[in-house]
């Protein structure tokens, strides 16, 4: 289908509610082909599978990784490396990966040196680290405690190897949410990263009734910690309910969060979303607190590496992190990362008591 | 010329082997003053420790209440590229496919109303179009619409829905997820651009519980494939698994978690009758073991972030359903969900949130759904039970005196 | 009532809430049920008030339905 972009734009042509273009457009022929029909496939290397469908057909997939912030530059270029190899048919993950789909098997390696040249990084396929999924962060929220791709960025340049060549126990799962409204998807990973907040909103009085409108503000707090203040013609707020998550400010700029001092990173960790063995887990808090040490974090680097090397270490052949701390027990789990355990881990939120041990069953650590 | 900044810190991040988002805004601000000031706001970000951005709830296009997500600096007096740096949602095409063509719409579309900068994808799965002015969101929804394409969901609106790759390329999709996906979003047009729920509702489809696109952890309605068959096995790829060193007792026998595998040295064998569809077996002996028919899907409800209840996974409402063009009992028991979210959810109240004020049982009702026990873990461990006035005619006991 | 009509309460009663109560879609439709109105009409009626660009879809915490002007504020 031609694409066009008039100079001069008659807005009165908009339709509207016609929803995506239908998929079928965007299938490499081979796909089309064997669509719903696929036999087995085989991870070739850590960036190269072969998809192979009862007919005999095969399709290649060559994945690279991207930071998910592209330019149009990057992506032009990767729109023409694709037009080059794979008949201009490309795709992404959830993971922001970018899968190059190569149907003509003689173009693979020639596709493969390319990207390598061109500084791509292969990788990310079968038991090993995938990108990190994640938010927006400082670049474009207003709610970030952290900035979300600079995490990515110094996690991922640690764990590189991990991504390109060496394997895990089994998958390894990142991910970064910026603040706990969690746009990402991170209750659920194997580690992953929380920006968080731990001082109340400042409430600018002055300001308050220029700003903001009362009975929205209230209404904004999901803890209900916000009540008038008639006096000051303003509000309060509780500290003992204030969960410090930031929907005040939302939609009063009256009541900044934001504090450069005592806002930082939380890691949780053991969640996993698959079905497979045992049934999908949550993330549990690992480090409740680390500082925002731009640009590169590097309290947040080392925790991890705690985290993950003992995980390499110690994990049977496809146990996630989850299934991993789960048989070893959370008092070993402790012991072996040498992280510390505070009263932050000890849960006072609605459901606390179900974390609470009912069993005198225990492992010595010390 | 666009301006210029010194970017010492944000600098460090172009260090190090993983592509880096500094050197993208970077390639973008060579070109737009919109990315240039993003990059020296995102700077002093960086050395602030805080975020410089400002909420704001009111632009849009015309018709519409979602797909785009005003944002507006603080500092707009420094940096007046970004003083409105809106972001456009655009619904992606199920599976995530592109040809360069289209890509190279999208650049050309996003040069020329934007400033440069993109996330393929954001976290709900749209394309995600960064940063661009209040006057250029009508022109560019026309030019989108004129080429196809249409805007994604935002605020308290049915949400984009998105899926795994699933039968394009994956043996293991057991339903058609592209196609679900597609004939959903078409479907719910109104509810996707028109925000009339209490709070976002999200759709995610999957092929099998491998949950490639975390829908039970993501999605309000989680549809996630599965089958009713066995498992079908040929010994002979599981025999060249064992000769390449694949330890077959630990590794697939000991982590089944229905204790139903045993394999003798020479053959596998699987008592599907305590087959609990985790895909482990099938996973890791890929080629060698596969599902069989009858296939449908596994429906859940529920999953949302941590505020207010705290988080949830979803809950199974429909152990098998299956799924086949035009997926009526699907949407209508959609439909049905949402007219009781309506009719009694709060504003901000998650479906989930309202089942659980509400009961379950009021749920399953509205839905015209059965108690069977696949929708628990376990029954309750409480001694307070209701009853309701037509429990009393029923006499379930009367089923097994027969 | 005829559909002009109900257009006009509707955009009266969120010009009358400004500032005080913020409506959903669903506020709206359960305001004009009390008084017979189908929902079917009344979801009808918002949308054409939409379309037209008298009253806008906002986003605060939750997604309200607001004066089309309060756009062209700002
Ligand atoms: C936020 C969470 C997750 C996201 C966003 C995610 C995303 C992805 C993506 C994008 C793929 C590639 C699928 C494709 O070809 O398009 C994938 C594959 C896969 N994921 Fe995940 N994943 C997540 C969590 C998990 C978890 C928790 C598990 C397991 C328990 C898991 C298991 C797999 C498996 C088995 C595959 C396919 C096999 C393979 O690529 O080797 N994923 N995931
Ligand atoms: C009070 C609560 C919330 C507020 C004020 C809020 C606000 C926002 C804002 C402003 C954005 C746009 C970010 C940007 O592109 O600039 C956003 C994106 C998003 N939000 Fe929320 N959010 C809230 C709660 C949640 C929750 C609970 C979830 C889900 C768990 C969620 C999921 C998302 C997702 C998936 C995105 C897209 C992010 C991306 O594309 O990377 N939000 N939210
Ligand atoms: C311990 C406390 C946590 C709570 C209470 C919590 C809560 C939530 C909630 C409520 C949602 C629903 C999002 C929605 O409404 O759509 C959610 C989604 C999510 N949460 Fe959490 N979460 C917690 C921890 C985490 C952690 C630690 C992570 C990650 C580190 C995480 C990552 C996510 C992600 C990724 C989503 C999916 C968002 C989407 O794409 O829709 N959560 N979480
Ligand atoms: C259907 C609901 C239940 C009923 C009607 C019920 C009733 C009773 C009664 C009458 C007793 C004797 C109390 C006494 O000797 O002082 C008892 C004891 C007890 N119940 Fe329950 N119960 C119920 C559920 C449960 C549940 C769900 C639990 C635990 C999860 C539980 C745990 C106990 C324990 C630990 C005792 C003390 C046993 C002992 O002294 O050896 N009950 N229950
Ligand atoms: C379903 C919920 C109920 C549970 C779990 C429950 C549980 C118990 C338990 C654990 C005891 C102590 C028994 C003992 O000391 O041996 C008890 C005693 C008693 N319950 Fe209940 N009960 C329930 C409902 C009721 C109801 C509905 C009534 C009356 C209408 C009732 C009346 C009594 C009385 C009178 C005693 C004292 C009996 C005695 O002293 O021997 N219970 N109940
Ligand atoms: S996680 Fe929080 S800070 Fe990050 S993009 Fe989402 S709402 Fe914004
Ligand atoms: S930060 Fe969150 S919990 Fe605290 S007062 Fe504001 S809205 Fe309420
Ligand atoms: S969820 Fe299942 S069907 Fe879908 S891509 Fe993942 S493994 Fe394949
Ligand atoms: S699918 Fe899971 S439960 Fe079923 S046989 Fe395989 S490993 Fe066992």
């Amino acid at each position: 289908m031609p694409y066009v972009i008039p100079d001069v734009v008659d807005v009165k042509q908009r339709k509207t509610d016609i929803g995506p273009p239908h998929y079928k457009n965007f299938l490499p022929p081979v796909i089309q082909k064997n669509y719903g029909d696929w036999k087995t496939h085989e991870i070739l290397s850590p960036g190269l599978m072969v998809h192979i469908a009862n007919s005999g057909d095969k399709i290649w997939t060559v994945r690279v990784a991207s930071p998910r912030l592209l330019s149009t530059d990057t992506l032009r270029e990767i729109a023409d490396i694709a037009e080059k190899y794979c008949d201009g048919y490309f795709r992404f993950t959830t993971r922001n990966n970018i899968e190059f789909l190569v149907s003509d098997e003689s173009k693979v390696k020639p596709l493969m040196d390319e990207l390598a040249d061109r500084k791509y990084m292969i990788g990310g396929i079968g038991s090993r680290v995938s990108n990190i999924v994640h938010t927006q962060g400082w670049i474009h929220c207003h709610s970030a405690a952290v900035d979300a791709s600079a995490l990515v960025k110094v996690i991922m340049d640690e764990f590189v190897d991990y991504f390109t060549t060496k394997e895990t126990p089994n998958k390894v799962r990142f991910a970064v949410a910026c603040c706990t409204n969690m746009c990402g998807a991170v209750h659920c990973s194997d580690i992953a990263y929380v920006g968080i907040h731990r001082k109340l909103p400042r409430i600018d009085h002055d300001n308050f009734k220029n700003l903001c409108e009362l009975p929205t503000t209230i209404a904004s707090c999901p803890t209900a910690a916000i009540t008038p203040d008639p006096a000051k013609k303003s509000i309060k707020i509780n500290a003992d309910k204030c969960m410090y998550c930031g929907n005040c400010f939302s939609v009063c700029p009256a009541l900044p969060i934001a504090d450069p001092e005592n806002d930082g990173v939380a890691i949780v960790v053991g969640g996993k979303v698959g079905n497979l063995r045992k049934p999908p887990m949550f993330s549990k808090l690992a480090v409740a607190y680390l500082p925002n040490n731009t640009p590169r974090w590097p309290e947040v680097v080392k925790a991890t590496k705690k985290i993950f090397d003992a995980y390499v270490a110690g994990a049977k052949k496809h146990e996630r992190v989850g299934e991993w701390i789960e048989r070893i027990g959370w008092e070993k789990f402790f012991a072996v990362t040498g992280l510390p355990f505070t009263f932050q881990h000890i849960d006072d939120w609605t459901y606390a008591f179900k974390t609470f041990r009912t069993t005198t069953q225990i492992k010595w650590t010390k | 010329m666009t301006k210029k900044y010194d970017t010492p810190l944000l600098d460090e991040l172009e260090k190090g082997p993983f592509p880096s988002f500094v050197t993208e805004i970077k390639k973008a601000a060579a070109k737009s003053a919109m990315a240039a000031d993003e990059l020296g706001q995102l700077e002093k970000s960086f050395r602030d420790k805080v975020t410089y951005w400002k909420h704001g709830g009111i632009v849009g296009v015309r018709g519409y209440g979602g797909g785009v997500i005003g944002r507006y600096s603080q500092l707009a007096d420094k940096f007046p590229g970004v003083a409105h740096f809106h972001t456009v949602r655009v619904n992606q095409t199920s599976g995530l496919f592109y040809t360069s063509e289209t890509m190279k719409f999208f650049c050309d579309l996003w040069d020329k109303y934007g400033s440069g900068l993109t996330n393929f994808h954001g976290s709900t799965g749209d394309i995600i179009l960064l940063g661009t002015v209040t006057e250029n969101l009508e022109p560019l929804a026309t030019v989108l619409s004129m080429n196809g394409f249409d805007l994604g969901g935002s605020g308290s609106a049915m949400r984009t829905p998105s899926c795994c790759v699933g039968p394009a390329r994956c043996e293991w999709s057991m339903i058609d997820t592209l196609d679900i996906t597609y004939d959903l979003t078409q479907e719910f047009q109104d509810e996707l651009h028109r925000p009339q729920f209490p709070y976002k509702f999200k759709i995610k489809t999957v092929g099998c519980p491998v949950d490639c696109n975390a829908s039970i952890a993501r999605a309000d309605l989680s549809i996630i494939g599965t089958w009713k068959g066995p498992i079908a096995i040929d010994q002979d790829k599981v025999k060249d698994y064992a000769k390449k060193g694949m330890n077959i007792q630990e590794e697939i026998v000991n982590m089944c978690p229905g204790k139903c595998i045993t394999w003798d040295g020479n053959t596998l064998n699987i008592n599907n009758a305590d087959c609990l569809h985790c895909m482990h077996c099938i996973t890791k002996l890929a080629g060698a073991l596969k599902p069989t028919p009858p296939f449908g899907a596994v429906i859940l409800i529920g999953a949302k972030a941590p505020f207010v209840i705290g988080a949830t996974l979803s809950w199974v409402i429909v152990p098998f359903m299956e799924l086949k063009p035009p997926y009526q009992e699907l949407k209508d028991m959609i439909r049905n969900m949402w007219d009781w979210w309506n009719e009694y959810g709060k504003n901000r109240e998650r479906i989930g949130e309202l089942i659980i004020r509400r009961g379950m049982r009021e749920f399953l009702e509205v839905c015209g759904l059965e108690p069977t026990p696949e929708l628990v873990r376990e029954p309750r461990n409480d001694p307070f039970w209701f009853w309701k006035e037509e429990d009393f005619e029923k006499k379930p006991w009367e089923e097994f005196l027969k | 009532m005829e559909k002009e009509e109900l257009k006009k309460a509707i955009y009266q009663l969120i010009e009358q809430s400004a500032g005080k109560k913020k409506y959903k879609q669903a506020d709206v439709i359960k305001h004009f049920r009390q008084q017979g109105i189908p929902d079917a009409d009344t979801k009808a009626a918002i949308r054409e008030l939409i379309d037209a660009g008298d009253l806008i879809y906002t986003y605060f915490g939750g997604s309200y339905i607001e004066l089309g002007e309060k756009r062209k504020g700002t």
